[in-house]
Protein backbone atom coordinates (compact mmCIF):
# COMPACT_ATOMS: atom_id res chain seq x y z
CA UNK A 1 0.00 0.00 0.00
CA UNK A 2 1.47 2.84 -0.67
CA UNK A 3 1.54 6.35 1.45
CA UNK A 4 -0.21 8.24 -0.74
CA UNK A 5 -3.67 5.77 -0.42
CA UNK A 6 -2.80 5.81 3.32
CA UNK A 7 -2.18 9.83 3.95
CA UNK A 8 -5.91 10.79 3.62
CA UNK A 9 -6.75 8.50 6.40
CA UNK A 10 -4.15 9.48 8.35
CA UNK A 11 -4.81 12.86 8.11
CA UNK A 12 -8.20 11.77 9.40
CA UNK A 13 -7.01 10.08 12.57
CA UNK A 14 -4.46 13.03 13.54
CA UNK A 15 -7.82 15.06 13.39
CA UNK A 16 -9.71 12.39 15.25
CA UNK A 17 -6.58 12.80 17.74
CA UNK A 18 -6.78 16.39 17.90
CA UNK A 19 -10.46 16.36 18.94
CA UNK A 20 -9.93 13.24 21.59
CA UNK A 21 -6.91 15.80 22.95
CA UNK A 22 -9.19 17.62 25.16
CA UNK A 23 -10.56 14.48 26.50
CA UNK A 24 -7.28 13.78 27.50
CA UNK A 25 -6.03 16.60 29.39
CA UNK A 26 -9.36 16.99 31.10
CA UNK A 27 -8.34 13.47 32.41
CA UNK A 28 -4.96 14.65 33.60
CA UNK A 29 -6.48 17.23 35.79
CA UNK A 30 -8.68 15.39 37.42
CA UNK A 31 -6.03 12.43 38.01
CA UNK A 32 -3.98 15.79 39.20
CA UNK A 33 -6.75 16.66 41.46
CA UNK A 34 -7.52 13.38 42.91
CA UNK A 35 -8.85 10.09 42.14
CA UNK A 36 -11.48 9.72 39.15
CA UNK A 37 -14.54 8.40 39.71
CA UNK A 38 -15.23 4.68 38.16
CA UNK A 39 -17.34 5.63 35.47
CA UNK A 40 -14.52 8.20 34.76
CA UNK A 41 -12.00 5.51 34.82
CA UNK A 42 -14.06 3.14 32.71
CA UNK A 43 -14.88 6.04 29.99
CA UNK A 44 -11.08 6.88 29.51
CA UNK A 45 -10.49 3.49 29.56
CA UNK A 46 -12.62 2.75 25.94
CA UNK A 47 -11.42 6.13 24.77
CA UNK A 48 -7.69 4.84 25.57
CA UNK A 49 -8.57 1.42 24.25
CA UNK A 50 -9.00 2.53 21.21
CA UNK A 51 -6.40 4.86 20.57
CA UNK A 52 -4.29 1.75 21.83
CA UNK A 53 -5.81 -0.43 18.60
CA UNK A 54 -5.31 2.08 16.15
CA UNK A 55 -1.97 4.15 16.77
CA UNK A 56 0.33 1.83 15.53
CA UNK A 57 -1.62 0.84 12.42
CA UNK A 58 -1.41 4.33 11.63
CA UNK A 59 2.14 4.67 12.08
CA UNK A 60 1.91 6.19 15.91
CA UNK A 61 3.64 3.26 17.39
CA UNK A 62 3.95 5.43 20.44
CA UNK A 63 0.38 6.11 20.61
CA UNK A 64 -0.08 2.59 21.07
CA UNK A 65 2.47 1.67 23.59
CA UNK A 66 1.21 4.91 25.75
CA UNK A 67 -2.42 4.36 25.13
CA UNK A 68 -2.10 0.60 26.03
CA UNK A 69 -0.43 1.49 28.87
CA UNK A 70 -3.25 4.15 30.52
CA UNK A 71 -5.60 1.71 29.46
CA UNK A 72 -3.90 -1.64 31.83
CA UNK A 73 -3.90 0.66 34.34
CA UNK A 74 -7.35 1.64 34.35
CA UNK A 75 -8.49 -2.10 34.06
CA UNK A 76 -6.07 -3.21 36.72
CA UNK A 77 -8.42 -4.27 39.61
CA UNK A 78 -6.40 -2.99 42.09
CA UNK A 79 -6.67 0.61 42.96
CA UNK A 80 -4.00 2.46 41.29
CA UNK A 81 -2.25 5.99 42.80
CA UNK A 82 -3.42 8.86 41.21
CA UNK A 83 0.19 9.32 40.82
CA UNK A 84 0.63 6.93 38.46
CA UNK A 85 -1.86 7.47 36.16
CA UNK A 86 -1.22 11.56 36.46
CA UNK A 87 2.38 9.30 34.60
CA UNK A 88 0.72 7.36 32.55
CA UNK A 89 -1.88 9.94 31.13
CA UNK A 90 0.92 12.76 31.03
CA UNK A 91 2.97 10.13 28.87
CA UNK A 92 0.18 10.09 26.02
CA UNK A 93 -0.66 13.20 25.83
CA UNK A 94 2.89 14.64 25.29
CA UNK A 95 2.69 12.01 22.45
CA UNK A 96 -0.39 13.24 21.57
CA UNK A 97 1.39 16.74 21.04
CA UNK A 98 4.46 15.19 19.28
CA UNK A 99 2.14 13.78 16.65
CA UNK A 100 -0.05 16.95 16.32
CA UNK A 101 3.09 19.86 16.48
CA UNK A 102 3.12 20.59 20.01
CA UNK A 103 0.41 21.17 22.64
CA UNK A 104 -2.41 24.31 21.53
CA UNK A 105 -1.57 27.41 22.34
CA UNK A 106 -3.44 28.30 25.49
CA UNK A 107 -6.23 31.18 24.58
CA UNK A 108 -5.64 34.50 27.02
CA UNK B 1 -9.71 -24.97 -2.03
CA UNK B 2 -12.68 -21.63 -1.71
CA UNK B 3 -10.59 -18.62 -2.72
CA UNK B 4 -11.16 -16.16 -0.37
CA UNK B 5 -12.81 -13.05 -1.62
CA UNK B 6 -15.82 -11.35 0.44
CA UNK B 7 -14.39 -9.99 4.11
CA UNK B 8 -16.76 -8.41 6.69
CA UNK B 9 -15.25 -6.64 9.17
CA UNK B 10 -17.25 -5.75 12.26
CA UNK B 11 -15.81 -2.93 14.55
CA UNK B 12 -17.23 0.11 16.56
CA UNK B 13 -14.28 2.09 15.26
CA UNK B 14 -14.74 3.69 11.58
CA UNK B 15 -11.04 4.58 11.73
CA UNK B 16 -10.24 1.33 12.18
CA UNK B 17 -12.82 0.37 9.59
CA UNK B 18 -11.56 2.15 6.99
CA UNK B 19 -8.13 0.65 7.41
CA UNK B 20 -8.83 -2.76 7.42
CA UNK B 21 -11.18 -2.01 4.19
CA UNK B 22 -7.76 -0.41 2.38
CA UNK B 23 -5.72 -2.20 3.27
CA UNK B 24 -7.66 -5.67 2.50
CA UNK B 25 -9.32 -4.05 -0.74
CA UNK B 26 -6.03 -2.52 -1.73
CA UNK B 27 -3.00 -4.98 -0.59
CA UNK B 28 -5.22 -7.97 -0.50
CA UNK B 29 -7.43 -7.63 -3.49
CA UNK B 30 -10.37 -8.50 -1.24
CA UNK B 31 -14.49 -7.19 -1.10
CA UNK B 32 -14.63 -6.05 2.26
CA UNK B 33 -18.17 -4.88 3.66
CA UNK B 34 -17.45 -2.68 6.75
CA UNK B 35 -20.45 -3.28 9.72
CA UNK B 36 -19.85 -0.33 12.19
CA UNK B 37 -20.97 -2.59 15.64
CA UNK B 38 -21.58 -5.65 16.32
CA UNK B 39 -25.73 -4.87 16.88
CA UNK B 40 -26.62 -5.04 12.90
CA UNK B 41 -23.81 -7.68 12.39
CA UNK B 42 -26.18 -10.54 11.92
CA UNK B 43 -28.75 -8.95 9.68
CA UNK B 44 -25.62 -8.10 7.30
CA UNK B 45 -24.15 -11.39 7.76
CA UNK B 46 -27.35 -12.69 6.28
CA UNK B 47 -27.60 -9.97 3.33
CA UNK B 48 -24.18 -10.20 1.72
CA UNK B 49 -22.76 -14.09 2.96
CA UNK B 50 -19.07 -13.10 3.46
CA UNK B 51 -16.74 -15.87 2.76
CA UNK B 52 -15.37 -14.85 6.58
CA UNK B 53 -15.98 -12.39 9.32
CA UNK B 54 -13.27 -10.02 11.18
CA UNK B 55 -14.82 -9.51 14.59
CA UNK B 56 -13.72 -6.70 17.02
CA UNK B 57 -13.43 -7.96 20.71
CA UNK B 58 -14.21 -4.67 22.38
CA UNK B 59 -16.97 -3.11 21.24
CA UNK B 60 -19.76 -0.98 23.42
CA UNK B 61 -23.33 -1.89 23.11
CA UNK B 62 -23.07 -5.91 21.90
CA UNK B 63 -18.76 -6.99 22.15
CA UNK B 64 -17.22 -9.65 20.14
CA UNK B 65 -17.88 -12.31 21.90
CA UNK B 66 -21.64 -12.03 21.97
CA UNK B 67 -22.10 -11.08 18.38
CA UNK B 68 -20.38 -14.18 17.98
CA UNK B 69 -22.92 -15.82 19.80
CA UNK B 70 -25.57 -14.07 18.24
CA UNK B 71 -24.10 -15.49 14.77
CA UNK B 72 -23.46 -19.47 16.15
CA UNK B 73 -27.72 -19.38 16.28
CA UNK B 74 -28.19 -18.77 12.75
CA UNK B 75 -28.06 -21.34 10.76
CA UNK B 76 -27.61 -19.45 7.50
CA UNK B 77 -24.43 -17.57 9.00
CA UNK B 78 -23.23 -20.00 11.73
CA UNK B 79 -20.64 -22.22 9.32
CA UNK B 80 -19.00 -18.97 8.35
CA UNK B 81 -15.60 -18.30 10.19
CA UNK B 82 -14.86 -15.63 12.27
CA UNK B 83 -11.42 -14.05 13.46
CA UNK B 84 -11.14 -11.92 16.36
CA UNK B 85 -9.12 -8.92 16.75
CA UNK B 86 -7.97 -7.53 19.52
CA UNK B 87 -5.34 -6.08 21.76
CA UNK B 88 -5.76 -8.44 24.10
CA UNK B 89 -3.73 -11.58 22.71
CA UNK B 90 -2.34 -12.75 25.80
CA UNK B 91 -2.48 -17.39 25.44
CA UNK B 92 -4.88 -17.33 27.71
CA UNK B 93 -7.50 -15.39 25.76
CA UNK B 94 -6.69 -16.22 22.61
CA UNK B 95 -7.22 -19.68 23.67
CA UNK B 96 -10.62 -18.47 24.96
CA UNK B 97 -11.23 -17.44 21.35
CA UNK B 98 -10.64 -20.24 20.06
CA UNK B 99 -12.52 -22.46 22.69
CA UNK B 100 -15.51 -20.21 21.85
CA UNK B 101 -15.36 -21.25 17.98
CA UNK B 102 -13.09 -18.33 16.11
CA UNK B 103 -10.85 -19.36 13.89
CA UNK B 104 -8.03 -17.66 14.82
CA UNK B 105 -7.29 -14.04 16.25
CA UNK B 106 -5.60 -10.91 14.76
CA UNK B 107 -4.13 -8.58 16.99
CA UNK B 108 -4.22 -5.65 17.12
CA UNK B 109 -2.82 -2.76 16.39
CA UNK B 110 -2.06 -4.42 12.92
CA UNK B 111 0.86 -3.74 10.06
CA UNK B 112 -2.02 -3.05 7.06
CA UNK B 113 0.46 -4.08 4.97
CA UNK B 114 0.51 -7.59 6.32
CA UNK B 115 -2.72 -7.62 7.26
CA UNK B 116 -4.14 -9.29 4.32
CA UNK B 117 -1.57 -12.27 4.75
CA UNK B 118 -2.56 -12.84 7.90
CA UNK B 119 -6.05 -13.29 7.16
CA UNK B 120 -5.20 -15.44 4.06
CA UNK B 121 -3.38 -18.04 6.63
CA UNK B 122 -5.78 -18.47 8.73
CA UNK B 123 -8.42 -18.69 5.79
CA UNK B 124 -5.99 -21.71 4.75
CA UNK B 125 -6.12 -23.33 7.96
CA UNK B 126 -9.55 -23.35 7.95
CA UNK B 127 -9.96 -24.48 4.45
CA UNK B 128 -7.55 -27.50 5.35
CA UNK B 129 -9.02 -28.72 8.52
CA UNK B 130 -13.01 -28.17 7.27
CA UNK B 131 -11.53 -30.66 4.54
CA UNK B 132 -9.56 -32.78 6.48
CA UNK B 133 -12.96 -33.37 8.47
Amino acid sequence: MTDDLMAPLRTKYVSKLRDRRPEIADFLALCQSGQPGPEVREEMRHKVHGLAGSGATYGFSRISTTARALEMALQSDSVIESSILVKLTQALLETCDQVLGGPPKSQS
Amino acid sequence: MIPLSHIMCVDDEEDILQVTRLSLETVGGYHVTPCKGGAGALEMARRIRPNLILLDVMMPGMDGPSTFRVLQTDPEVAAIPVVFMTAKVQSSEVANYIKLGAVGVVPKPFDPMTLPKQVEALWETFQKKKNDR
